[in-house]
């Protein structure tokens, strides 16, 4: 089981400290997973989080460039626009089990991994 | 529809419980050593055996039947090709699916169930076919001979090729790239045909070769001219791998592996952190995956020739059938919901090929049924026991081989690497598919 921590020194090219992301393991409770973009690299960089099915997930995000969040959660999936300097806030619930990608479409990255159970 | 990251499936299986994959190893372990200590001694497989089918036989073999079964599957792959070259570029464009679940993923149950049906209707041999009858030639005979050392040798290339077009490659679900790796295999292998006849297809179609090297396990199989009924486990003891079978296997088992290492957390942080191109990450990582296996596989079965009347580099042609069952097992592993969920995608796309709101075959209104996903429990338990029992086979197998091919006295130290080696892929196995 992945837990998300404040990051380390190797991250450091991020001049934010990034609070940690709750990991909470109840549907009651929303995951909330803090997303900071910053010069051609994600924060969280390809974490795994675990997850309940019918969790509401919920994503802080702030960029120094415009893009798209993408959640690959089946179906449509979810799409989120994100405009450089300006945080935004999203959400999407995840409603059947399995291992869920959120990735930076125009950086083609994996921010995170959400394994819903 | 957003375009995933990775490959089409938008979603993949849940990971292993880390008590699966210590059950699973344990299991292993156990049964290996199991059946080193207590197993028979001498061969018991030494002749096929089985049941004819007569009957079966006259049927499959009717030019009839022949004749229909190649046009079916040619249309099939006409239709696909229409989708790649004149429909939309977009996710439900049927030929991604076609290609990267239906052929790629079809080809194992098809080969399991129906033996060496994808050599008898391949759509190569028969465009190759096509065109020696128009220009009067015999399909056999090329323009020059294929050396008989070659094996299977182009196959694992081209294996290694799909691996990397699966795996690496940039964009691999547009039309633009796929057009031309699809015009490239078509080329080099109908072209190759003309030039060194037939035999070249069954020397270098990636998607042939690996069809009839899972073919060797199935309960079909020709012996002489006969269909027979047979043991899958005798079928596979009776085959006589082609030289270039250790690199085709050490492919298809490696490109798998690697498929499920691009998912731990190791590899996407360090690939992404890392001021190197992804592509070189892929590409270098895929080779090393498939060497691994090539050099570990061959130094274990070479450490038989100490025991052995052969040269040491003869024991890993010999013995490779014994790996089929583990590569069975992660395929079935690695791909099976792919193949229930994204293949009945394609089989709705497929009345739409060109994206204009066709209902040729009357699926283009049904929905995906992926309520396999509301039972990962039931899924991780499947994958667990596709990885320990492709190992269980494997290990039976290898024993099979080796008190055929060493002295009795000789035989329990002689598979001992081996054991090892395949007891190292099933760990490696059961640990990706937790996927740190």
């Amino acid at each position: 089981m992945s837990t998300p921590s404040a990051p380390s020194s190797s991250a450091a090219e991020s001049p934010t400290w990034v609070p940690p992301s709750s990991p909470a393991l109840s549907s009651d409770h929303p995951l909330t997973i803090n997303i900071v973009i910053a010069k051609g690299k994600t924060i969280p960089n390809g974490v795994k989080y675990d997850m309940r099915v019918g969790q509401k997930v919920i994503l802080n995000v702030t960029s120094d460039a415009d893009d798209e969040i993408h959640a690959h959660t089946g179906g449509a999936g979810y799409e989120m626009q994100v405009q450089a300097g300006t945080p935004a806030k999203g959400s999407f619930t995840v409603d059947s089990p399995g291992s869920f990608e959120v990735e930076s479409h125009h950086l083609d990255k994996i921010i995170a991994i959400l394994n819903a159970r | 529809m957003l375009i995933p990251l990775h490959g089409i499936a938008s979603r993949r299986d849940l990971p292993l419980p880390f008590s699966f994959v210590m059950a699973g190893a344990v299991l292993a372990l156990v049964i290996s050593f199991a059946i080193l200590i207590f197993a028979w001694r001498t061969p018991r497989l030494k002749r096929v055996g089985g049941r004819d089918l007569p009957r079966v036989t006259a049927v499959v073999d009717s030019s009839v039947v022949q004749l229909i079964a190649r046009a079916l599957i040619l249309a099939t792959y006409a239709w696909a090709g229409l989708a790649m070259m004149a429909g939309q570029d977009l996710l439900t464009n049927p030929i991604f699916g076609f290609v990267f679940v239906w052929m790629w993923v079809g080809l194992v149950p098809i080969s399991l169930l129906l033996g060496q049906f994808w050599r008898a209707t391949n759509p190569l041999r028969t465009i190759h076919r096509g065109l020696s009858a128009i220009a009067r030639v015999d399909p056999e005979q090329g323009l020059l001979s294929l050396p008989a050392g070659i094996g299977v040798w182009p196959a694992a290339i081209g294996l290694f090729g799909f691996g990397w077009l699966e795996l690496v490659q940039p964009d691999r679900t547009t039309l633009a790239v796929l057009r031309v790796w699809a015009l490239a295999w078509l080329v080099i292998l109908v072209l190759g045909a003309i030039v060194f006849g037939q035999r070249w297809i069954g020397a270098a179609d990636p998607f042939e070769v690996y069809a009839s090297t899972i073919a060797q396990m199935s309960i079909f199989r020709r012996v002489g001219d006969q269909l027979r009924l047979v043991n899958p486990l005798a079928g596979l003891n009776a085959w006589r791998a082609p030289p270039g079978s250790t690199a085709v296997v050490a492919a298809l088992l490696g490109s798998t592996a690697f498929d499920s290492f691009t998912n731990t957390s190791w590899w996407i942080q360090t690939v992404q952190n890392s001021a190197l191109p992804t592509v070189l990450w892929g590409t270098a990582g895929l080779l090393t995956m498939i060497i691994i296996v090539f050099v570990t596989f061959s130094l274990g079965a070479a450490w038989m020739g100490r025991y052995g009347d052969r040269p040491a580099w003869e024991y890993p042609r010999l013995m490779v059938g014994s790996l089929l069952p583990i590569v069975l097992g992660y395929v079935v592993a690695h791909y099976a919901t792919l193949l229930i969920v994204e293949g009945q995608r394609v089989a709705i796309n497929f009345s739409d090929p060109l994206g204009r709101g066709w209902n040729t075959f009357g699926s283009a209104e049904m929905g995906v049924n992926s309520a396999i996903f509301n039972h990962p429990t039931g899924i991780a338990v499947m994958q667990a026991c596709a990885i320990v029992g492709g190992h269980v086979f494997g290990i039976i197998c290898a024993h099979e081989k080796a008190v055929a091919l060493l002295p009795p006295d000789r035989a329990v130290r002689g598979q001992l690497p081996l054991l090892l080696v395949m007891i190292g892929y099933t760990c490696a196995g059961l640990l990706l598919l937790f996927s740190p």
